[in-house]
């Protein structure tokens, strides 16, 4: 079997000056030769992710193996050709291409971003800031060090979120995200509604909303909000006391298996909690701008 | 009660032929003009080669004042593609600044301090990125003229072609090396 394999590639025809494309975009940073760590990809990713909704810029890390027949040149405006990284229409990306086998590397820039990141920029940064770095295999450090500089390059008013900043204490203060406990809230709400709902009591709300207050405020000092917790508690039972049962509730069985419609499927994907991750690159197009470099 | 119904076949047959030749004839049209606007951008990144020149003999002058001849040579092939009227008289005149700057970039490697210059270096960052930024334009306009002259030979929109007089648009041909970018390359 194998040897009839390799008879057919045999006669397969060499196909000179050919693009190969490398396969479809994974995200801002596509590893497809595997040299990065998980945890740097990923802290990589978030900060392209974050830059391009701070800015609207698409900046796409690319990571081969080798060229073939290619010269990096060629390869790199066939692969922006065929990706379209950046705005449609504004052509606000750039491509930083990694050939490992070539040690080659390219910058290649959108036409909206020509003015920004300039030729002579592209070349500091593939002839001087990243070469030592990949001489050394730091793979890591290296690719980072090329995208600060693209990011520093292009300017405008960026800075980066607290949580892709490279400051590891900056980076754990994370946040409050309401989208992030969205799903759970709408779950305790319609939970707590239906529960309501069925009581006959009208304070009940009150009471619970008293103890998520005091709640709250042990947690984060904010006892401002109490009774505002306290008069939505009443206002919410009176409510589903007197519509929700009316529009809901058709019989009790269906009562508890409202709430249960909203977890299943499961924990919604990072798709909808976090808007605006990668989704694809917008159509923009590159004429041959940037520099390249070798190590 | 045929007759009418002959007459509306006829009718029918030629309200279709004329919207078939409508949407052909647009489609001819558009496809001329993106010839147009692509020859359009490469004349642009031409015109950015030619704004860089004088910049580069500045700066090659002071130090390679000798060789002489060929700053005439490509001030000669510059005044050339400023009176070129033609997309083909342009395309030469392009493909001798081309084989200048070549030379130039040779004679260039025969004077290391100037290598060395910051200010050389980055000329010579922005004449890589303004000579890819050719091939890449003089490919895209290949590509649409390959794309225009394929339709209008191929049946049946050469009929309209043929009508409407739309001509072959000529391919950039690779005249003396000028396919491939003058290599600038001074890290080895």
């Amino acid at each position: 079997m194998k040897r009839l394999i390799a008879a057919i590639l045999l006669f397969f025809p060499l196909i000179a000056n050919a693009y190969v494309s490398p396969g479809n975009a994974q995200g801002f940073v596509n590893d497809f030769a595997g040299v990065l760590s998980d945890s740097s990809r990923e802290e990589l990713e978030a900060l392209l992710v974050d830059y391009q909704k701070q800015t609207n810029n698409e900046i796409s890390v690319v990571i081969i193996n080798f060229l073939g027949d290619e010269t990096i040149e060629t390869f790199a405006v066939r692969l922006f050709e065929e990706w379209g990284i950046g705005q449609k229409g504004k052509d606000t990306g750039a491509l930083f291409l990694i050939s490992i086998a070539d040690n080659k590397m390219r910058i290649e820039t959108g036409y909206g971003l020509e003015g920004d990141l300039t030729d002579i920029e592209s070349k500091r940064i593939v002839s001087d800031v990243v070469p030592p770095y990949f001489r050394s295999e730091d793979w890591d450090e290296g690719v980072r060090a090329g995208v600060v500089g693209m990011i520093s390059a292009i300017g405008g008013d960026y800075s980066p979120s607290p949580e892709v900043a490279r400051d590891p204490n900056a980076r754990n203060q994370s946040e409050f995200h309401i989208q992030d406990y969205f799903w759970f809230l709408i779950f305790i709400f319609i939970w707590s509604g239906s529960i309501f709902a069925r009581s006959r009591s009208w304070w009940a709300g009150g009471v619970v909303g008293l103890v998520a207050g005091v709640v709250v405020g042990l947690a984060s000092g904010a006892w401002l909000w109490l009774p505002a917790f306290i008069i939505f508690g009443l206002v919410f039972d009176y409510f589903v006391s007197t519509k929700y049962r009316k529009t809901f509730m058709r019989g009790d069985h269906m009562s508890m298996a409202w709430p249960l419609l909203f977890l299943m499927g499961g924990r919604p994907g990072r798709r909808w909690d976090k808007p605006g991750g990668f989704g694809g690159f917008g159509g923009g197009l590159s004429g041959g701008g940037g520099a390249s470099g070798k190590w | 009660m045929p007759k009418i119904k002959s007459k509306w076949i006829i009718i029918g047959i030629i309200a279709l032929a004329v919207l078939w030749a409508w949407s052909g004839y647009n489609g001819l049209v558009s496809k001329d003009e993106a010839v147009v606007s692509q020859w359009a951008n490469v004349e642009s990144v031409y015109q950015r080669r030619l704004d860089l020149i004088p910049n580069i003999v500045n700066t090659v002058k002071g130090s390679a004042a000798q060789d002489e001849k060929i700053f005439t040579t490509l001030a000669e092939a510059r005044s050339k593609y400023a009176g070129a009227g033609t997309t083909n008289e342009k395309a030469v005149a392009a493909g001798e600044i081309e084989s200048a700057l070549s030379r130039l970039l040779v004679i260039v490697e025969n004077y290391p301090d100037l290598k060395s210059q910051e200010s050389f270096q980055a000329l010579i960052a922005e004449l890589e990125g303004t000579e890819n930024r050719i091939s890449v334009e003089r490919r895209r306009y290949n590509e649409e003229v390959k794309s225009y002259n394929t339709t209008i030979r191929k049946v049946p929109r050469n009929i309209l072609a043929n009508m409407f007089g739309f001509d072959r648009h000529d391919l950039f041909e690779a005249a003396e090396g000028a396919e491939d970018a003058p290599v600038v390359d001074f890290e080895e």
